[in-house]
């Protein structure tokens, strides 16, 4: 260990030794009691789930077989298939584009250190779990019952479940901000939207603008599953092949859409790095300024010119995408009658279709995601720094790992499904492992741009102290990663619990594939008392999450 | 910060204990065999047709006729879509599954190594088998036949649904509507949806959802109706398909031919209406599957080579050998 204590020369060393150990304090105490408790519910849960190893060995020659009728990719009519992804593609910036819309207000609500009162605070969070509570599915059903099969419905659907994400990750990276910047504006007499305009949204901006793409991603993918109910594109196309068993042809429609993501991934990552590398600043500034006025605004810097490009050309697709799908936005207004009607079918929420079978249900739910999450933590966590900058040893590294996570996202679910259906059978322990796997996707990918959103202050401290691969990792990047790790394991938490596709097909039942089913029947009330239910466990887990992010901050 | 170093202790602990719970968690469950080379545990596995909420309700009875008469443990999963159910099958994983007849066909066709054990009747006496129906809203003049539904929005239930999408789209392809059922005919023919259920197909016809759809006949003729869901007139019939062959219970082949053969005395002998409810294994009105059936009745692979004939008139990619 590098102990910067005992590197530092000098004469002006305090005469007593510093303690090598840290004292015992409660909020230890507090720490090792929460991890405790959260390795009692793996057990538990694992036990639950009977899981074992020796299963996955036993199926590997089922799973060569499977993958065998899947090879090779084929993609009979390219030019179709990719006019499709782009159709889609149109929906899922439409529908992220109106999530961020409806979200930054939220999340400046809801964030501990902007949001105006304790009420408007829980409320805005209760909005935007809500959100995430009804899986997109269960929106476009309602919206489609409400304004007929379209387009449009699909688009509200991604937007509405988005705000879901965006809300929550958006409020925590403006939690994370650095007070410093926002007290400087207040100092200058700054109203409090310019204080928090100048002082909080640079500083949020990167983060923001990855999660941004990132949803972007997400949407693309989920929008496979809205072709279904009509919202059209290249999600029609892949669930006819997937659900028809037609596999070679699925996997040419995945290789289209793993092509996207990267483009966007690569898009990102530059903005990103456009972004966090700070121009030398005020440079520019006095020498165009003409003598006699004072330029307080801010130079055309690369940063800036990048900034502005982007906004446009978001703003140019976002146009083009409303005009080539051929959505009038009006028509949300005309059918606000008829949403509300639908969203009062769901009242008053019923838990009692299915009597205890409910709780079952929801027990099997939560032991599959809390082994699910472990398992995902443990695979995404080393994976997901290996593919940050500041971690990376070499760039061969850090491409490796971030092409196998966005390799890992590109996989459908129902592909990553009947995987471990071939390889251990049908039940709640392939859905687990399928869910761990497909965690690698989602953590993997914050736990990477988290890591390159640190202050390389004391990376090169470290560095020029001698430290090695080993030190820098240990002492520089994961003590500032910890908060971020912890938030976003818990969130993944929070998503494998919430998630249905996987279990569904895997014969796993839970809560998510009761929700499908009673949305399926028309049976809206009882889709309300499990929307309800949802609403109620998530709520519980981001209580733990903040309060965890808040002992390891 | 500090407090971050700390939490490496506590979490390298809760890893470590996390792969030796792994480690060991196996090794257990080698089932004992029942009678007849039957293994100790026999999974079925099926996907929810209609009454889900009932979820399980339809298969309780026969789980306990199979418990019973084998002393075989049933471990019932159901599934959101064939695709689990099939490949369970191939893989060898699931020991009995109850399947539609396309399902069936394209199970076969990737290489699942099945026999079937019988196929369900609607009520006593009537051979297995059923119809669909191409529906369009009672008071709607504008279509009146498989011709009528070119470019519009229609909804089938499930791309591995016989009624709902196979014989569909086989009609429509020999009406002209649309030149095979590869998806990228379909999307050209019309706006295709999939409800995802015979009843949601029905019912979107009857919201207007869908300018016309289709769903299998007991769904339309009785389910919805005694449900309440659904009028007599409701819906108009505009067109009908030729007979299906029933859905079916499957065996894996691997369990071996003397458990296959005494499956399937089970099934179509006791696997009914009657026989269950004589054992009061079944309350009236007993209904087996999600499909509400009286009871089994033997089938044979060669009662599904009209599935086949209908499927190559599709000429869609699913159709042929995977």
């Amino acid at each position: 260990m590098a102990e910067p204590g005992h590197a530092g020369p000098g004469p002006a060393r305090p005469p007593v030794r510093p303690p090598v150990r840290p004292p015992l304090t409660a909020r230890h105490a507090r720490l090792t009691a929460a991890v405790l408790l959260a390795l009692a519910a793996v057990v538990t849960s694992a036990v639950s789930l009977d899981v074992s190893l020796t299963a996955f060995t036993e199926g590997a020659e089922d799973v060569g077989n499977l993958i065998d009728r899947m090879l090779p990719a084929r993609l009979d009519e390219p030019g179709r298939i990719v006019d499709l992804a782009v159709e889609t593609l149109l929906i899922a910036v439409l529908g992220t584009v109106l999530a961020t819309v409806l979200s930054v207000p939220l999340a400046f609500l809801a964030a501990r250190n902007t949001g105006p009162g304790r009420l408007v605070r829980t409320g805005a969070r209760g909005v935007i779990t809500f959100c995430r509570a009804v899986p997109d599915l269960v929106f476009a059903v309602l919206l489609v019952r409400a304004m007929g099969i379209g387009v449009l419905p699909g688009v509200l659907a991604l937007g509405l479940h988005s705000v879901g994400m965006l809300g929550k990750v958006f409020a925590e990276a403006i939690e994370d901000s650095d007070p410093g910047p926002r007290e400087a504006a207040r100092a200058t007499g700054a109203g409090r939207l310019q204080e928090l305009a100048a002082g909080v949204l640079p500083q949020v901006v990167p983060a923001w603008i990855s999660l941004f793409v990132y949803r972007i991603d997400i949407n693309l993918r989920t929008s496979v599953v809205l072709g279904f109910v009509g919202a059209g594109g290249i999600g029609f196309a892949l669930q006819d092949a997937l659900r028809g068993l037609v596999y070679d042809r699925a996997l040419g429609i995945v290789v289209v859409i793993l092509v996207i993501i990267a483009g966007m991934e690569l898009l990102s990552i530059g903005l990103r790095r456009l972004l966090l590398t700070r121009p030398v600043a005020g440079r520019a500034a006095g020498a165009t300024a003409p003598r006699d006025t004072v330029r307080v605004t801010a130079p055309w810097s690369r940063e800036r010119i990048a900034r502005f490009g982007s906004a446009a050309l978001l703003a140019a697709v976002t146009v083009h995408g409303l005009f080539a799908l051929e959505i009038d936005p009006r028509e949300v207004f005309t059918s606000l009658d008829d949403i509300a009607d639908m969203a009062g079918r769901m009242l008053p929420p019923d838990f009692t279709a299915v009597g205890g079978a409910l709780t079952t249900a929801l027990l099997e739910t939560l032991a599959i995601g809390v082994v699910a999450t472990a398992a995902g933590v443990v695979l995404s966590i080393p994976l997901g720094l290996l593919a940050a900058h500041p971690v990376a040893p070499h760039p061969l590294v850090y491409w490796g790992a971030r092409a196998t996570i966005l390799g890992v996202r590109a996989i459908p679910e129902l592909v990553l499904a009947i995987v471990f259906v071939a390889a251990i059978g049908l039940g709640p322990l392939a859905g687990a492992a399928a869910l761990a796997v497909g965690s690698v996707g989602f953590l993997g990918k914050l736990v990477a741009d988290a890591a390159e959103e640190i202050d390389p202050g004391p990376l090169e401290a470290v560095r020029a102290v001698g430290g090695g691969w080993w030190q820098r990792l240990s002492t520089a990047v994961v003590p500032q990663v910890v908060p971020s790790l912890v938030g976003s394991s818990l969130y993944l938490l929070d998503v494998n619990i919430r998630a249905s596709t996987v279990l569904g097909i895997v014969g796993a039942g839970g809560v998510g594939f009761l929700l499908f089913e009673a949305v399926r029947t028309l049976n809206f009330a009882f889709a309300g008392g499990i929307v309800l239910l949802v609403f109620v466990v998530v709520i519980v887990v981001e209580r733990c999450s903040g309060w965890l992010r808040r002992q390891v901050r | 910060m500090n407090a971050s170093v700390r939490g490496r202790g506590p979490a390298a602990l809760a890893l470590s204990c996390l792969l030796l719970l792994t480690a060991c968690g196996g090794g257990d469950g080698e089932d004992a065999t029942a009678e007849d080379g039957l293994p100790g545990t026999l999974v079925l596995a099926a996907i929810p047709n209609e009454n889900s909420t009932d979820l399980a309700a339809g298969y309780e009875p026969l789980i306990e006729l199979i418990t019973q008469e084998t002393g075989a443990e049933v471990e019932f999963r159901q599934a959101s879509d064939y695709a689990g159910v099939v490949e369970g099958l191939i893989a060898g994983h699931v020991d009995i599954a109850f399947l539609g007849p396309f399902a069936y066909t394209v199970a076969l066709d990737n290489g699942a190594e099945i026999t079937p054990l019988g196929a369900v009747a609607p009520a006593e006496g009537v051979p297995a088998g059923y119809r669909s129906y191409g529906l369009t809203q009672g008071d709607n003049d504008a279509i009146d036949g498989l011709a009528d539904f070119a470019g519009r929005d229609v909804c089938f239930v499930d791309p591995g649904s016989t009624s709902g999408f196979l014989y569909p789209s086989a009609g429509l392809t020999e009406a002209g509507v649309i030149d095979s059922a590869r998806e990228e005919d379909l999307t050209a023919g019309l706006r295709p949806v999939y409800a995802g259920g015979h009843d949601a197909s029905a019912l979107a016809v009857l919201n207007g959802d869908c300018e016309a759809g289709f769903a299998m006949e007991s769904m339309v003729d009785q389910t919805l109706i005694d449900s309440g869901d659904l009028a007599e007139g409701d819906l108009k019939k505009v067109w009908t398909s030729e007979v299906i062959p029933g859905s079916l219970f499957v065996a894996r082949s691997e369990l071996g031919e003397a458990a296959t053969e005494r499956l399937t005395t089970l099934f179509t002998e006791r696997a009914n209406a009657d026989h269950l409810m004589g054992e009061g294994l079944c309350d009236s009105p007993c209904l087996l599957t999600g499909e509400e059936a009286w009871g089994v009745v033997p089938a044979t692979d060669a009662d599904y080579d009209s599935v086949r004939r209908v499927c190559a008139t599709t000429r869609s990619d699913k159709c042929e050998e995977g």
